[in-house]
């Protein structure tokens, strides 16, 4: 696949939104852009198409709970896969994004390979 | 001739020719059986006898030739797969030694994001809130405490905590206890004990000063003992979260704006020169 694909990463906290982004950047075939909370990743979302949506759950003004509902409600964005980030204790909030609609989820702490290998699982790249 | 007028020598002439006729037929098939029998004596003759030394000189010949070849595939399949053993010894090698580069990679930029979020503000609130992303995104840790020197009492006491109330982090005295002691020696203090509490200990200096120290009580569920880059994320933390948190405190001090006033070229050209 050699086409430019479009990735979202809504993230709080900018020394986590820069190791998730540092991670991304090796998969050549993405581009990443990034959203401060989930106010921010739904403006957008609004204004282009995405091919991955990368999300914390606990973040100011709208949550990644509420941002997984909304964006499975979205015509444009029903299908794009969803990774939602968690603290492995967090097993309720994990339970209740993946019953919203997310793919897949991330244990803190991140490390690089783990976000790269399931990024490409789920875009189906090699 | 009609039969009536045949006289009897007639007769007798007609049977010698046929007798002839017969006489050299049979002298024929005996030259024949003679023949065949002689073939067959010489058919028999052969097969009875040994073979012949350059028969058995050819095929002995041959045979070692085999054993020859055989020798040199046999070696040749020896070679191969010992040439197959080294390469596939050596894949091991590469990939052993690529999982290496790729951790070293990741840990390089672990290091490199926590050292450029440490120094990206000069906001205190936002400099401590750095260094607590740093120790639990990081470093992996549920319950800990960002201590800072209250020079006066010559003891440490907690400003910040995660998984507890600031005010349930116990003040540390400087060379009370292991801790306190390490701490004043300014010596990182770890525990590899899962059920130690501390489990690390790491003084925040900057330069000669103590700034304090982060106290790593707990570390999450699913972490289970440090790991290499976590002593490489302490020994940063230990001077750049010092120099950025003394950064923080100094620029409240100075006030507001305060960078605009200290840009002065003047000033930094003479401290250049001093």
């Amino acid at each position: 696949m050699s086409e430019t694909l479009q990735a979202l990463v809504v993230e709080d906290s900018p020394t986590m939104r820069q190791l998730i982004v540092f991670a991304l950047s090796r998969i050549k075939q993405l581009k990443v852009v990034e959203a401060d909370d989930g106010v921010d990743a739904l403006k957008k979302l609004s204004g282009q198409r995405f091919d991955i949506l990368i999300t914390d759950i606990n973040m100011p003004m709208l949550d990644g709970l509420k941002l997984v509902s909304m964006v499975r409600k979205d015509e444009v964005h029903q299908d794009i896969p969803i990774v939602i980030i968690t603290t492995e204790g967090a097993q309720e909030d994990r339970q209740r994004a993946l019953s919203l609609g997310a793919n897949a989820y991330i244990t803190k702490p991140i490390q690089a390979p783990q976000v790269i290998s399931k990024v490409k699982e789920l875009l189906k790249l090699s | 001739m009609s039969d009536a007028n045949k006289k009897p020598e007639d007769d007798h002439e007609d049977f010698l020719k046929l007798f002839r006729r017969g006489l050299a037929f049979t002298e024929e098939l005996l030259k024949e059986n003679e023949r065949l029998r002689y073939r067959l004596a010489g058919y028999e003759a052969k097969s009875a006898e040994p073979e012949s030394t350059a028969t058995v000189d050819l095929v002995e010949k041959t045979v070692a030739e085999l054993k020859d070849r055989i020798n040199e595939l046999e070696a040749e399949k020896a070679g191969l797969l010992r040439s197959y053993t080294e390469a596939e010894s050596s894949n091991v090698d590469f990939k052993s030694r690529y999982a290496e580069i790729e951790e070293e990679h990741n840990n390089l930029a672990n290091l490199y994001i926590a050292s450029f979020q440490l120094h990206s503000t000069l906001v205190f609130p936002e400099i401590v809130r750095v260094v607590a992303e740093i120790v639990i995104n990081f470093v992996g840790v549920q319950r800990f405490a960002i201590y800072l020197h209250d020079a006066a009492g010559a003891r440490l006491e907690a400003v910040f905590a995660e998984g507890q109330e600031v005010s349930a982090a116990a003040p540390i005295v400087l060379g009370d206890g292991a801790v306190g002691a390490a701490v004043q020696a300014r010596d990182t203090f770890l525990d590899e004990d899962a059920s130690s509490d501390p489990r690390a200990v790491i003084p925040l200096v900057a330069g000669e000063h103590l700034v304090g120290a982060i106290v790593i009580n707990e570390l999450l569920v699913q972490k289970e003992a440090f790991s290499r880059v976590d002593h490489e994320l302490f020994h940063l933390l230990s001077a750049h979260a010092a120099t950025a948190l003394l950064s923080g405190l100094l620029r409240h001090a100075a006030g507001e704006g305060a960078e605009g006033e200290v840009m002065n070229l003047t000033t930094a050209r003479s401290l250049l020169q001093n």
